[in-house]
C-alpha cells in the first residue's frame, strides 16, 4: 500500500508532514476568518435591513454609509487587497506573512460579500410578517432574533455555503503571498519545483473540503426549508 | 374602546403627496363588531394601522381602552400592542413556525414559561378548532386554517380589540363564512371589540354593528348597520350596498324595454323599502287581500339585520287606482317606504 502511494505521489510522501501541516493551516485560515467574517457580515447584513426606508429602525445615513462601505470594499480584487492592508495587517496583528497576516484581508475579502448575501436573505421575509410581529408587542430585538434570523435560517445557511467555500479560495490565493496553507503548498512545490504530484493532489483536497462543506450546507438548508 | 380624534396621514411618495387618512374621527364601543368599508385606495389599512400605531397619524390622537396610544413611550406602547390583535388578508404566519409555535410567539418571552405558554397556545388551537393541527407548517395548512392560526395567535394576550385587515378577502364563500362564525363567537364569548376592515358590503351585514364608509381618507358616513343600509346618506354607501342586491337591475330593465315593465294603464310598479325596524308581517298578502290588488313581485331582497327585516322589494301592482294608492298609504303607515318606479 505504502509502496503504492508513493509511486502515485512521490513528493508527497516524501513530505506528508507539510502536506498536513499545510491542511492544517487552511483551516486555521477558514476557521478564524470564517468565523469573524460570519459575525461581522451578519451584523452588517442585519444593520443593512433594519436601516434601510421602512426597516424597524429605519436610519437613512447609517444605512448609506454601510452601504458604500460595503460596496467599496466589494469592488476591490482581492489580489489588490492582499497587498493594500499590508500596513494595517502590521498594525492589527504585528505581521503580515503567514496564517496570521493572512486573516485581515481575508476578513475584509469575505465580510462585505457574506453580508450582502444575508441582506438578500433577510429582503425576501414578507414584510407583513413583521408587521404581525409588531402588531403582537414585540421590539426591535424581537424582530431581529425572533423573526429575520429564525425565518431565514435556510437561506443564510445557502449564503454561508457559498461565503465558505469562495473563502478556500482565497485562503489559497492568500497563500500564494506568503499565507502558508494548501495554496502556498501548491505554488512552492507543485508549480515551483515542477512536482505535479503535488498540485493534483492539492487539488483534489480542496475539491474534498468544498464538497463537504457542500453537503452539510445543503442538509441544514433542507432541514429548515418549510 | 377605541377612539381615533382627528386623525390623519399622508405618505409621501415619488408621485407626490397621498392624504390616505384625513381628519378622521370614530369612535368604537366596548364590545362592538365595527365595519369599516371602502374601496381599494380608500385608506381603510391605514386607518386600522392607525389604531395600533404600526402607523403613527401625523396628527390626531388614538385612545384604547383609555389609553392615548399616541402619547406613550416605545415600552409602553408594546404593552399597549399587546392588548390588541391584529389579523391580515395575508395570514402573516411565521413560515418556520409551527402552528402552535406560532401561537405561541407572543407570549415567549413574555411573563410565561415555555410550558405555560404551549399550554395556554394549545387552548387557543382548540378554541378555533385546530387541536390536530398543532405539529403541522403554515404551508401545510389552507387558506382557512392559516387564517385560524392567526387569529389564535392574535388571541395569545388575552386582548381587549382585534383588528381585522380584509381577513377574509382571499378566501372562498364557505371558508368565509366560517371565519366570520368565528369571530362573532369570539365576540359574544369573550367579549372582544372587533374591528373589521372590508370592501364586501355582505361582510359587514354578516356580523358588524357599526359601520363607516371610508372614501379618499375621509370617513364619509356612520353609524348602525340597520341605519345605514335601511337610509344610506352617501352615494358610495348605496353603491356598497347595491353590490349586495340585485334591486339595481329593475333600472337596466327599464331602459332597456323589456316586455315585464310594458304597464297596463292600471298597473304600477313600486319599490317597498324597509326603512324602520317593524315586526315583520304579510304585507304583501295583506295589501292584496285588504286593497283588491295584485301583487307581482319582480325583485325582492329581504335579509335580517339585528332582528328586523331590512331590504327592498320591486313588484308591479295592478288594480284601481284609488285602491293602489289605498295599498301604498297602508304600507307608509306600517313604516315601509314606498316610491313609484313606472306609472302605466
Ligand atoms: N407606505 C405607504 N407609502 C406610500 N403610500 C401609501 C403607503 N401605504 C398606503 N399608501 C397609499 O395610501 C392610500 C391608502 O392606502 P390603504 O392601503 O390604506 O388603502 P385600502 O383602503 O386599505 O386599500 P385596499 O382595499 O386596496 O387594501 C393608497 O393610495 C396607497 O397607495
Ligand atoms: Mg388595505
Amino acid at each position: 500500500m505504502a509502496d503504492f502511494l508513493e509511486k502515485l505521489m512521490p513528493n508527497i510522501m516524501y513530505k506528508p508532514e507539510v502536506y498536513v501541516r499545510s491542511i492544517k493551516e487552511t483551516l486555521v485560515m477558514l476557521g478564524w476568518s470564517g468565523a469573524v467574517s460570519f459575525l461581522l457580515g451578519m451584523f452588517l447584513g442585519v444593520v443593512l435591513i433594519v436601516t434601510q426606508r421602512g426597516g424597524v429602525m429605519e436610519n437613512r445615513a447609517v444605512n448609506q454609509v454601510f452601504d458604500k462601505l460595503i460596496n467599496f470594499f466589494r469592488s476591490i480584487p482581492f489580489i489588490v487587497l492582499l497587498a493594500g492592508l499590508i500596513p494595517l495587517t502590521r498594525l492589527l496583528m504585528g505581521t503580515a506573512i503567514g496564517v496570521k497576516g493572512a486573516f485581515v484581508p481575508l476578513v475584509f475579502g469575505t465580510t462585505p460579500f457574506f453580508a450582502r448575501q444575508v441582506e438578500a436573505a433577510l429582503a425576501e421575509i414578507d414584510k407583513g410578517v413583521i408587521e404581525a410581529a409588531l402588531a403582537s408587542g414585540s421590539g426591535t430585538a424581537g424582530i431581529i432574533f425572533r423573526v429575520y434570523l429564525r425565518e431565514s435560517i435556510a437561506s443564510i445557511t445557502r449564503a454561508t455555503t457559498i461565503t465558505i467555500i469562495s473563502l478556500i479560495g482565497l485562503t489559497a490565493m492568500a497563500g500564494a503571498v506568503g499565507a502558508g496553507g494548501l495554496g502556498d503548498f501548491a505554488i512552492r512545490y507543485g508549480h515551483q519545483r515542477n512536482q505535479i504530484d503535488v498540485t493534483y493532489v492539492t487539488t483534489l483536497t480542496l475539491v474534498l473540503m468544498v464538497s463537504v462543506i457542500q453537503v452539510i450546507g445543503n442538509f441544514i438548508a433542507r432541514k429548515n426549508t418549510r | 374602546m377605541i377612539t381615533l380624534e382627528h386623525v390623519s396621514k399622508t405618505f409621501r411618495a415619488q408621485a407626490g403627496e397621498i392624504e390616505a387618512v384625513k381628519d378622521v374621527s370614530l369612535d368604537i364601543g366596548q364590545g362592538e363588531i365595527h365595519g369599516v368599508i371602502g374601496f381599494s385606495g380608500a385608506g381603510k389599512s391605514t386607518l386600522v394601522r392607525c389604531m395600533n400605531l404600526l402607523e403613527r397619524p401625523d396628527s390626531g390622537k388614538v385612545f384604547v381602552d383609555g389609553a392615548e396610544l399616541t402619547a406613550l413611550g416605545k415600552r409602553e406602547l408594546r404593552d399597549a400592542r399587546r392588548r390588541m390583535g391584529m389579523i391580515f388578508q395575508q395570514f402573516n404566519l411565521f413560515a418556520s413556525r409551527t402552528a402552535l409555535e406560532n401561537v405561541a410567539y407572543p407570549l415567549r418571552y413574555g411573563a410565561l414559561s415555555k410550558g405555560a405558554a404551549d399550554r395556554k397556545a394549545r387552548e387557543l388551537l382548540s378554541f378555533v378548532g385546530l387541536d390536530d393541527k398543532e405539529g403541522a407548517y403554515p404551508s401545510q395548512l389552507s387558506g382557512g386554517q392559516k387564517q385560524r392560526v392567526a387569529i389564535a395567535r392574535a388571541l395569545a394576550n388575552d386582548p381587549v380589540a382585534l383588528l381585522c385587515d380584509e381577513a377574509t378577502s382571499a378566501l372562498d364563500p364557505q371558508t368565509t363564512h366560517s371565519i366570520l362564525k368565528l369571530l362573532k363567537e369570539l365576540n359574544a364569548r369573550l367579549g372582544i371589540t372587533i374591528v373589521v376592515i372590508t370592501h364586501e358590503m355582505q361582510v359587514v351585514k354578516e356580523i358588524c354593528g357599526r359601520v363607516t364608509v371610508m372614501e379618499n381618507g375621509e370617513a364619509v358616513e356612520s353609524g348602525d348597520v340597520f341605519s345605514v343600509f335601511a337610509n344610506p346618506q352617501k352615494s358610495i354607501t348605496r353603491d356598497f350596498i347595491d353590490t349586495t342586491t340585485n334591486i339595481s337591475k329593475i333600472t337596466a330593465l327599464i331602459e332597456e324595454g323589456h316586455e315585464l315593465t310594458a304597464l297596463k294603464p292600471d298597473e304600477r310598479i313600486l319599490k317597498f323599502k324597509y326603512v324602520e325596524k317593524t315586526a315583520a308581517e304579510a304585507l304583501v298578502s295583506t295589501i292584496s287581500r285588504r286593497f283588491g290588488v295584485d301583487v307581482n313581485i319582480l325583485f325582492a331582497n329581504l335579509d335580517w339585520i339585528e332582528g328586523a327585516p331590512l331590504g327592498e322589494m320591486i313588484s308591479v301592482v295592478s288594480g284601481r287606482s284609488a285602491d293602489i294608492d289605498a295599498a301604498m298609504e297602508f304600507m307608509r303607515e306600517r313604516s315601509v317606504s314606498v316610491e313609484v318606479i313606472l306609472n302605466g
